[in-house]
């Protein structure tokens, strides 16, 4: 018998061995049974080679399997990290599946985030497009890290914008949650990237964070050619809209996500807004931390220093419609004004969260190069002509003046 | 001789007996439900065909692409009838037919051979 290499089969070639010398012991020749023992030897021994024979076979096989499903894993992660950088783990995950990418959508609960550039399509006209490229990619990178990390799915960035879901395509039982601490997050995060900007000698940005939960239709959206995983429905534009009452630093949450989180929020502020393509009213929520597990608030504001400019500051106002201003211009005057915000007196209306384009009249009585954007945080009172504004984009010649009639006016 | 032919599906290798050359081919995958129900009529008929054989040559031909532990028991159990039958007199002769980018296919063709005294067992390069 031949001898294997190791005792993996010693017990067998044990038995063989001895089998063989009771073959051999002549004194069992004559027995009636010393053929069928004979038979029955070599049938083990038979089956003995074709068990090793196997288990090599089996072995092989094996190997084989394994190297394969290497390569395989090798593959995956590398599909997983190229696409991981244009669509979320979860996305990924599940096209990578057996079912592979399927068209089709499916109506799901889910909280919608929706952050913005505070001022910054105005900040962008006057910066090469590089700067302009850079800052957007030095707030997103910063984000994306952020959002990934509370499990967000990330549908696009448009622009300085990001639209994300969270509860698709995987639902988590506290999505709300992530969500508004994810905002919160994200403010936080705002300082590291002022502080790269200035570092790069770029201009510092301000972030409005909208949330909202409800239903929306969400799937793979497309063609045969090009599909991305998509959100769409009303709930999208009611995010969009409540993003948009946000000044930078701020986050706004509907009732629905409110209602969503429970008790753990911290909310500073409820006003009640009717938006464009809304039919009724809805009430919006300033959130300003979360308790529980995440344990999380927005940094406190440094409190705003007013001061009169009793000469006043002539500005021509104009409304803003979505990004573009109307032909129309008011006149008025800056009475008191502080680092970020200003109080304006004008016969013109403003209206609360309003939107408007300030030109500034120099002493010679010309308008300044540059405009200033705001948004009316305080409407006029009744019999009032005064209204507050904060500044959302203010361009570096205008903040230095503004600086400059701060400092004469103290 | 009695024809035999079973055609392949997606884990039954096709198994096929061309009278006129006397030659076997079993070709495809092999990975069957149930190995041994999926055999039995074929080991029937072998028995047969290999009773009735006189000095002819019977070539059997086999080029599996994959094949399942139970699928390499039963080649092992039909390389082991064909090798008796050839220790008794019999002309049989067994192409393993690899693809030469298949270097398994090669290394089990080797398995294979290595047990036979008796038999010719060829590995024929395929193409």
């Amino acid at each position: 018998m031949e001898k294997s290499e190791n005792t993996l089969y010693e017990t067998e070639e044990i038995t063989i061995d001895e089998a063989e010398g009771v073959l051999k012991d002549e004194q069992y020749h004559g027995s009636p049974l010393f053929s069928k023992y004979a038979y029955l030897l070599q049938q083990y021994k038979n089956m003995f080679k074709q068990l090793r024979r196997l288990i090599r076979l089996s072995d092989k096989q094996q190997e084989k399997l394994n190297n394969l499903n290497n390569k395989l894993e090798i593959a995956n992660n590398l599909i997983r990290k190229t696409f991981g950088r244009y669509l979320s783990d979860d996305v990924v995950k599940g096209i990578l599946s057996s079912e592979g990418l399927v068209l089709g959508g499916e109506t799901r609960i889910v909280t919608i985030l929706m952050s913005d550039l505070r001022g910054f399509t105005a900040i962008s006209e006057s910066l090469p497009a590089e700067t302009v490229m850079n800052i957007i990619n030095i707030y997103l990178s910063k984000m994306t890290d952020i959002i990934m990390r509370y499990n967000g799915t990330i549908i696009e960035f448009i622009g300085d914008s990001i639209f994300v879901v969270f509860g698709a395509p995987v639902f988590r039982s506290d999505d709300a949650q992530q969500a508004t601490a994810c905002a919160i997050e994200m403010q936080r995060a705002m300082g590291d990237v002022n502080r790269e900007c200035r570092e790069r000698g770029y201009p510092e940005v301000e972030q409005g964070i909208g949330l909202n939960t409800g239903e929306l239709v969400v799937g793979n959206i497309g063609s045969d050619k090009r599909t991305k995983y998509g959100a769409v429905g009303k709930n999208v534009n009611l995010t969009a809209r409540v993003e948009s009452y946000t000044l930078g630093g701020q986050i706004f949450i509907s009732e629905s996500t409110l209602k969503a989180c429970g008790s753990i929020l911290k909310i500073v502020a409820c006003q009640e807004v009717h938006p464009k393509g809304i039919r009724t009213p809805i009430k919006i929520y300033e959130v300003c931390g979360i308790e529980g597990d995440f344990n999380l608030y927005l940094p406190e504001k440094a409190p705003e220093n007013m001061t009169e400019i009793t000469s006043g500051l002539g500005v021509r106002i104009s409304v803003l419609e979505g990004k573009h201003a109307g032909d129309e211009t008011i006149e008025g005057e800056i009475i008191r004004l502080s680092a970020r915000s200003a109080v304006i007196r004008s016969n013109m209306k403003a209206e609360r969260f309003g939107n408007l384009k300030l030109a500034l009249i120099g002493s010679d009585g010309r308008e300044m190069e540059d405009d200033l954007y705001v948004k009316v945080t305080e409407s006029p009172a009744e019999s009032s002509s005064t209204f507050k504004v904060y500044f959302t984009s203010i361009p570096l010649k205008i903040r230095d003046f503004l600086q400059k009639t701060y400092l004469d006016a103290i | 001789m009695a024809a035999f032919a079973i055609d392949s599906t997606k884990s039954t290798p096709r198994i096929f007996f061309d009278e006129g050359k006397n030659v076997l081919e079993i070709t495809g995958e092999s990975y069957p439900e149930n190995t041994s129900e999926f055999y039995d009529p074929f080991f029937k008929w072998l028995n047969k065909h290999l009773d009735g054989l006189h000095d002819e040559c019977f070539t059997v031909s086999i080029e599996l692409i994959y094949f399942n532990s139970s699928s390499s028991k039963i080649l092992m159990n039909l390389f082991d009838r064909l090798e008796t039958n050839v220790e008794g007199g019999k002309n049989i002769v067994v192409n393993w037919i690899y693809d030469k980018e298949n270097e398994s296919s090669l290394e089990y063709g080797e398995e294979f051979k290595e047990d036979m005294t008796s038999l010719k067992f060829n590995l024929v390069k395929k193409g």
